[in-house]
């Protein structure tokens, strides 16, 4: 008998939702979006694009802003011979916080000024 | 290989194509002849994209139960082949060719890829503590040349377990032939069973002795 080791969830987030939502468009109405799968360790998630007539910048910068508004990367790939499009969302990389730089400004500052006051004193001895 | 029908002797007449050589129509014609002689190939479509200038593919839909013994046979029959990728989801195998007026000289590219760790929602309890590390390894090579989730199962026999693999993205054939080169002590089969869309491994157990080992093609140099 066959014992499951890992089920591949295709039960579509909120997130997911919302995105293919966003994505349906009213000027291309034969154009399909579905769910890919999420990725290894959950870590995003892929979404196919079926349909296309044409595609343009216009319209990979809209996914692009679309899937950017939800915190989320997007790499899309156009398969010339199938005219499919896939789309992999992931999540952005957590970038450096502001508080992180304010703390080496103020580190970069007072070894100025320590350096600055050294100097000043071996000029009047 | 799947046995084939000794009655049945395939004929293939492929209409003149746009765009492809002679030679290149005979390898088509040849992979149709290899494939045709395996049990379960009459329902199988083929089509060839020959627009691109420098290669084509070949797509072949809804191909029969293979083996990674025919897959090693296609890409035997031709040194110019690029890829050879399977999609069990979509039952198509594709086969990428760089065209006859095209020199082989760019080599293909060696397989490489990085493993992937075994995520924690993975379930290995029914595998014995002395079979999980190959389970487990073979595991976390098929994970590094996907990205997308797939479901697994195995079924354990007193000798073997078969892994069966579902809605597992493309696969490219080299990456395969490294697993199984690399697991090759433990890895019996491989079967791409289009018809069912699942990959399955029988993967020996550890204390089952060994009957087989699959060995490396080497290439042979002649020396004139």
């Amino acid at each position: 008998m066959s014992q499951s080791v890992f089920y591949r969830n295709k039960t579509k987030s909120k997130e997911v939702e919302a995105i293919m939502k966003r994505l349906e468009d009213k000027d291309n109405p034969d154009m399909k979006v579905s769910f890919g799968g999420y990725m290894h360790g959950g870590d995003g998630f892929a979404l196919k694009v079926g349909n296309l007539e044409s595609i343009t910048e216009y319209t990979t910068d809209l996914w692009k802003r679309i899937i950017s508004a939800e915190g989320l990367m997007s790499v899309i790939t156009t398969d010339m011979m199938t005219g499919n499009v896939n789309i992999k969302c992931v999540p952005e990389e957590k970038r450096q916080k502001s508080k992180s730089y304010l703390s080496s400004i103020v580190y970069l500052s007072l070894l100025g000024f320590l350096i600055y006051t050294l100097w000043i004193r071996h000029h009047q001895q | 290989m799947d046995t084939p029908s000794p009655a049945m002797r395939p004929t293939v007449k492929l209409e003149r194509q746009t765009g492809l050589h002679d030679n290149d129509s005979r390898f088509v014609e040849e992979v149709i002849k290899v494939i045709s002689s395996l049990n379960g190939s009459s329902t199988m479509k083929l089509k060839v994209h020959s627009k691109f200038a420098t290669k084509f593919t070949l797509i072949i839909q809804d191909p029969p139960r293979m083996n990674m013994d025919d897959m090693n046979q296609i890409f035997l029959m031709n040194s110019k082949i690029i890829s050879i990728k399977t999609d069990l989801s979509d039952s198509q195998l594709r086969i990428e060719v760089l065209k006859h007026s095209e020199s082989s000289e760019k080599k293909r590219k060696r397989a490489a890829y990085d493993e992937y760790d075994v995520p924690d929602g993975y379930d290995l309890s029914m595998v014995d503590g002395r079979d999980k590390k190959h389970i487990d390894g073979i595991l976390r090579n098929l994970l590094g040349m996907t990205t997308m989730e797939f479901t697994s199962k195995i079924v354990p026999s007193p000798t073997h377990y078969m892994l069966e693999v579902e809605d597992i993205e493309v696969l490219d054939m080299e990456y395969m032939q490294e697993v199984v080169q690399k697991y090759r002590a433990f890895i019996t089969t491989t079967i791409f069973d289009y018809p069912q869309k699942k990959l399955k491994i029988n993967i020996r157990r550890n204390d089952t002795p060994i009957t087989q080992i699959i060995a490396q093609r080497k290439k042979v140099k002649l020396i004139q």
